[in-house]
């Protein structure tokens, strides 16, 4: 298989971050839609169940947040600076997203666009077979093929999953939006994860 | 990238637009939005790919009919 040239390949991932961003108003994560996902399938709205505001109801629990985080003389100093324009286009929409009901999922969307591109680049180079060996020599070496390779397969899947949440995202939220928004946290665990993978990975080339 | 004046996800912040409802909210957007930022918990969970709850408040807590 043929690949294209990585700085191409790494072109191609920072369009994907800015279209994504211009386009759905949000940074792209994988594993947020997934537990986004999950709380969908759950019946778990995004809000609190008890959040049906009028408007009214709104401005007042704002207000009564507002006074307990930074009390009635800083909210008095805003108000003698003059009200903004609760009529604004932006507020009305905001108060409007609050109350209303949920929108489709984007998540969905966004995943089935990930198989379908990942599908599509497969159909383009003919490399369409089903395999238990990630086409990958070592992988091969190291767990064999078959029914028996699928047990490293279930078993790293699920320390993924364990890890992405723990850490609050993975390889595309911390790795490729945190990073390049100069996050400590972010750093931290991309240097965390590759840091074990690498490990991992030699670790495994002595033991077996 | 905390230290700049304003924060980069105003446009796209649903609880940035409700601050325009009183002239009282706008101590938000001087202490978060147009101040330390970085400590927004909108910020935070944005900045990592995640969707912050429409709720969400910048100080961590979410926004219902108690208040908080």
């Amino acid at each position: 298989m043929e690949y294209l040239n990585f700085v191409v390949g790494g072109a191609a991932l920072a369009a994907v971050v800015l279209s994504h961003w211009f386009l759905a108003g949000r940074l792209p994560a994988m594993s947020g839609r997934y537990s986004t996902l999950i709380d969908r399938l759950r019946g778990k709205k995004r809000t609190d169940d008890d959040f049906d505001l009028s408007p009214e109801e709104l401005l007042e629990a704002m207000k009564e947040l507002t006074m307990e985080e930074f009390g009635q003389d800083a909210m008095d100093a805003m108000d003698a600076e003059g009200a903004p324009d609760a009529s604004s286009g932006g507020a009305v929409a905001a108060t409007a997203t609050l109350t209303a009901p949920e929108a489709p999922s984007l998540g969905l969307i966004y995943m089935g666009g990930m198989v379908a591109g990942g599908f599509l680049s497969a159909l383009m180079v003919g490399a369409v077979t089903p395999t238990m060996t990630l086409n990958g020599v070592r992988f091969h070496e190291l767990f064999g093929s078959g029914m028996t390779s699928v047990i490293p397969l279930v078993v790293g899947g699920f320390f993924v999953g364990i890890g992405t949440r723990m850490a609050g995202g993975c390889t595309t939220g911390h790795g490729l939006c945190g990073m390049g928004a100069l996050q400590l946290g972010s750093l931290v665990t991309t240097m965390s994860f590759f840091g074990v993978g690498i490990a991992t990975a030699l670790l495994l080339g002595v033991v077996l | 990238m905390s230290d700049a004046k304003i924060c980069p996800h105003t446009l796209s912040c649903q609880m940035y637009e409700l601050f325009q409802l009183q002239g009282a909210l706008n101590v938000w957007k001087m202490n978060y939005c147009r101040g330390d930022y970085g400590r927004c918990a909108r910020y935070k969970m944005s900045e990592v790919g995640g969707s912050p709850p429409v709720n969400l408040m910048p100080n961590g807590k979410l926004l219902n009919r108690q208040g908080g």
